[in-house]
């Protein structure tokens, strides 16, 4: 074979490669990364059922998706997903054991990382939701020698879950007039940067 | 005029019609029922200041120990028991924030009157609590005031507060609380709870006449407030509610108490004068000891002696190596040889033992003696550092304080005169007492097992952990059978009683009454270890007995849990005979099994024997005598958790080495090291258990403390029950400073109804307004955080998940 002819060849190999290469990023695409507990699961997405082990990603088209993962003796979990090309979703998930057996298999050492992340996550979106909604609760629960300081159900706002109310509970003293108790708990919340004015405060006797 | 004196007449009448109705408006249940206590806001200075003053001196400069010591000196010095002095300083310990200062203010964050506050009338102040015991309104804190003035002091004076709680204590209206308390004797029975206990209880009050459900301690009272049987007003009368009295005020007397038992002496008020004698201590000496035998045997009744002119320290170590000794070995040798090496010690460690106390003594050499001996006498103090077991008697200093009348003119200059023999012997003495000598060691002398086949099979294992003990096991003894063997041989039952039976009763035959007629049989005067029960093939086969058991134990202050089930369950494979090996066993143990429940039980007895050691807690202020390195203090869990964390909470996402505070990653590169690296981020400064075990082994709680994984180091701590008390299901009021908790498995949540899977840990700081200190993990979103301190939501989100509270026993 001559020069000429392996030349030929090597621009046709490498513009077949370029032509390859320009098509596999021109297709859309879109990743899904799993974080799992058990570390093997069952993944069905879009009813195709796959093993996924803990870590591992997946490449999929950019679109609407219904991810059930799966494992024998955990609950199932069911998610709907809507990725755009290029983006990665990650998925954080801890199935729920139904068996002994199950417990014992997420005491597996490889995969606390998950365990402890999804805790921390799932914590931290609760209490940010909490505490967004309702900054007071950074100080709530007051348990003082004179009172107590409680969240309770909102009575201005019964249907709306995410308002609530300070329930203030006065413990009577011979020390000093109910009056004075509760200049006083009002005062030391006040003094704590929350303004009872803005706060629905019920007092509970 | 006139129309001024029919207002005068007018006003005059007005007044004397409602000036009682301002009493009575607002607590009329109160006053009709009792006897006023405290409120007389008209009348402040009804009470006579000087009655019950005594003008008390004592040193303001002294640390929060050193208050303490003076609170139970001034009270036993007015007569009362150690355990109820100890009962009030549990008290005062709560209400001044762990802080015994007297200066203590209630804001938030605490701070402190200073005479500048005094002076302007701005402390005390109504409505603010002030002081040791927090007096908050005038009616208490005008008369601490006018005590103060009388005495010439501050209100902030430490002397002046304590006077004016015994001022207090000592009015009518708590006539009954303090006719109980004079009564409580150090070994009172009180059912469950223990003299310092009741006398916390009681000092604290247990009104029946108030109204609020959650407002006095008989709220779902705790057996030990049932036992002590109070029902009127204390001296406290916080809303703290029976579990927070008893757990707080009364835990904090009782671990009070056990520091101080044997070094004041009830109703005296005197330090040093307990009584010991020298059955379980040998001393091991040279020509000073040997002339001052007469003096050792006089202070020490029983001591075993081996001395001898002109021994040299190595002698002493040969000695110690072919001599049976006893339980506390004082080594006063040295003036025979000044070269001292610290090798020497460590010899004389290991001939020893660690679970053996050690004595030395330092050496004198007055002047034209042939050493000074500084070199050993650097050796034995560094060695007390360096080793938890040696401490030093300090013969150098006793002697050199008055070396012409205690030490002979001639003679080498180095033999004490006859008045320092005696000061030799008392320079011993006082060591020991200050000291202890040592109970805590786990041979089993003072433990008797009542077992079935478990305990039968594991004999030769336990003997060897616990030689002294005395087993009485059979196979397929039942719980009633062991009872009845209990109640035979209770006159001869040893001090702690160890009952590892129920695999031969099914579920449903233990009962509540069989386990309380056992700790009726053992009695409030041992301690009785129950073993929990396991089969590996069905882990529920004993959960009603498991439960029974773990009742008993919250129940009753003098039963303790050995978790058998726990134990095994760690690896059943390997501790426990399973079908392949015997078919239809599943409950005894292999080899290492049984290795393994003989360790539970000794574990067990270990941490027993050793709580009196206090944990390592840390209120608000930090231990200047402590070294403090670059944010990691010694000792001081706490206050190294508070120094690594940021000092304010970090918001979600700031999850990157660069985020953490220095001190925390200088930390963790030298203690806990390793990364964790996803998205070419580390984010191991994020990692809950590695900031938690940054914090507790950087401090040197304990070195070996699992580096990351919150299951790991839950796993770790239960193996481990000599180094750390567990408290599970922990409640907010069951938490002390420096408590870390761990959450680890799945579990229902608090107020939820779905299983979660959790697994986290975190430290407790007991700071009001951010009691915890951790950090959060985050896998995927970068929601993570590095250590911060955060709000009580975060510690209510982690105690809401079936969290146990993990607290360090300081060695």
């Amino acid at each position: 074979m001559n020069s000429r002819k392996i030349v030929k060849i090597s621009a046709i190999v490498f513009g077949l490669l370029c032509i390859g290469l320009i098509i596999y990023y021109l297709i859309p695409k879109s990743y899904i990364r799993f974080s799992v507990a058990p570390k093997s699961v069952y993944v069905s997405i879009n009813n195709n059922k796959q093993t996924i082990n803990n870590g591992d990603t997946i490449t999929v088209s950019p679109g609407k998706y219904s991810i059930t993962v799966s494992q024998k003796e955990f609950e199932d979990y069911t998610k709907e997903i809507d990725i755009k090309n290029g983006e990665t979703n990650d998925i954080l998930l801890v199935l729920t054991p139904i068996t002994d057996s199950a417990i014992s298999l997420l005491n597996d050492p490889s995969i606390q990382d998950v365990i402890e992340s999804f805790t921390s996550e799932s914590r931290n979106r609760d209490i940010a939701n909490d505490i967004k909604n309702n900054p007071i609760l950074n100080i709530l629960p007051i348990s003082d020698k004179y009172y107590t300081a409680t969240s309770c159900p909102s009575k201005q706002y019964p249907n709306d879950n995410s308002k609530i109310a300070v329930c203030i509970e006065l413990i009577p003293t011979n020390e000093a007039p109910d009056a004075d108790l509760r200049d006083y708990a009002l005062g030391n919340i006040k003094g704590s940067g929350y303004d009872p004015a803005t706060l629905e405060i019920i007092w509970a006797n | 005029m006139k129309r001024f004196k029919l207002y005068l007449c007018v006003s005059m009448l007005l007044f004397s019609v409602f000036a009682p109705l301002k009493a009575l408006a607002y607590d009329v249940d109160f006053f009709s029922s009792n006897d006023i206590l405290f409120y007389n806001p008209d009348a402040v200075d009804c009470i006579d200041s000087a009655q019950y003053s005594s003008a008390t001196d004592v040193d303001n400069s002294a640390d929060k120990e050193g208050k303490i010591k003076i609170m139970l000196e001034y009270f036993t010095g007015k007569g009362l028991s150690l355990a109820v002095a100890a009962g009030i300083a549990g008290n005062i310990e709560t209400e001044s924030a762990h802080t015994f200062n007297p200066a203590i203010l209630q804001t938030s964050p605490y701070t402190y009157a200073t005479d500048a506050d005094l002076a302007a009338g701005r402390a005390p102040k109504h409505g603010q609590g002030f002081g040791l015991a927090q007096w908050t309104w005038d009616s208490r804190q005008k008369p601490l005031v006018k005590l103060a003035k009388d005495q010439g002091k501050k209100a902030t004076d430490y002397g002046v507060q304590l006077d004016y709680i015994w001022q207090e204590m000592n009015y009518n209206s708590l006539s009954k609380m303090m006719q109980r308390l004079k009564a409580i004797k150090d070994t009172s029975p009180f059912g469950s709870a223990s003299a310092p206990m009741a006398a916390a209880i009681i000092f604290h009050g247990n009104n029946p006449t108030r109204t609020h459900p959650e407002g006095i301690i008989w709220d779902n009272p705790t057996q030990q407030v049932k036992d002590v049987n109070f029902h009127d007003i204390g001296f406290e009368g916080s809303g703290d509610k029976s579990t927070q009295v008893t757990y707080n005020r009364g835990k904090q007397a009782e671990e009070i108490y056990k520091r101080y038992k044997g070094k004041i002496t009830s109703g005296t008020g005197a330090a040093g004068t307990a009584k010991i004698d020298g059955k379980d201590i040998t001393i091991i000496g040279d020509s000073i000891t040997d002339g001052s035998k007469k003096e050792l045997l006089a202070k020490l009744p029983g001591v075993a002696i081996d001395s001898k002119v002109g021994r040299q320290f190595s002698t002493g170590l040969e000695i110690a190596k072919t001599t049976t000794l006893r339980n506390t070995v004082v080594f006063a040798l040295g003036t025979n040889n000044s070269n001292l090496q610290s090798k020497d010690i460590k010899t004389l460690v290991d001939t020893v033992g660690a679970g053996k106390k050690i004595v030395l003594l330092t050496n004198y050499g007055a002047p034209g003696a042939a050493s000074d001996y500084a070199n050993n006498n650097k050796v034995i103090k560094a060695a007390a550092q360096t080793y938890s077991n040696i401490s030093v008697a300090d013969w150098a200093g006793a002697a050199g304080a008055n070396e012409k009348k205690y030490i002979q003119p001639a003679n080498l200059r180095v033999h004490p005169t006859a008045a320092g023999q005696q000061l030799f012997a008392e320079t011993i003495y006082n060591t020991l007492v200050q000291n202890g000598t040592n109970n805590t060691t786990v041979d089993g002398s003072n433990v008797t097992i009542i077992g079935a086949s478990i305990a039968d099979r594991s004999k030769e294992n336990i003997l060897e952990k616990l030689p002294k003990v005395k087993i009485d096991a059979k196979p397929g003894r039942e719980f009633a059978a062991g009872l009845e063997i209990a109640k035979k041989t209770a006159a001869t039952l040893r001090d702690i009683v160890v009952f590892a039976v129920g695999t031969n009763d099914t579920n449903g035959e233990i009962t509540e009454e069989k386990v309380k007629a056992l700790v009726d049989t053992v009695g409030n005067d041992r301690k009785l270890v129950l073993l929990t029960n396991y089969n590996s093939s069905d882990k529920n086969k004993y959960i009603n007995n498991n439960k029974i058991f773990k009742n008993a134990a919250d129940s009753y202050s003098n039963v303790v849990i050995a978790d058998w089930a726990d134990a095994a369950d760690t690896d059943p494979g390997k501790y426990i005979l399973g079908d392949s090996v015997q078919p239809t066993d599943n409950i005894h143990p292999t080899d290492a099994g049984k290795q393994l429940f003989a360790d539970t039980v000794y574990n067990t007895l270990y941490g027993m024997l050793n709580q009196n050691d206090s944990s390592y807690e840390s209120p608000s202020t930090c231990d200047s005598s402590n070294d403090v390195i670059n944010g990691v203090v010694a000792g001081d869990i706490v206050q190294t958790a508070k120094n690594l964390a940021l000092p304010t909470r970090v918001a979600d996402g700031k999850f990157r080495q660069e985020d953490a505070s220095p001190a925390y990653v200088a930390a963790r590169q030298q203690y806990n090291p390793g990364t964790y690296v996803l998205g070419n981020i580390d984010r191991a400064y994020s990692d809950c258990g590695r900031f938690v075990s940054t914090v507790i082994r950087s401090s040197g709680a304990d070195p070996d403390y699992p580096v990351v994984v919150a299951s790991e180091q839950l796993a770790y701590v239960k193996k481990h029950p000599e180094k750390f008390l567990l408290i599970p299901h922990a409640k907010f009021e069951d938490l002390k400073p420096g408590d870390v908790l761990i959450i680890s498995g799945t579990v229902v949540p608090i107020g939820k109804t779905d299983k979660e899977v959790v697994g986290h840990t975190l430290i407790f700081t007991g700071d009001k307004d951010n009691p915890i200190a951790e950090a959060a993990l985050s896998k995927t979103d970068n929601s993570g955080r590095v250590p911060s301190v955060q709000s009580r939501g975060y510690l209510d989100w982690t105690l809401n998940r079936d969290a146990t509270a993990v607290r360090i026993i300081k060695k």
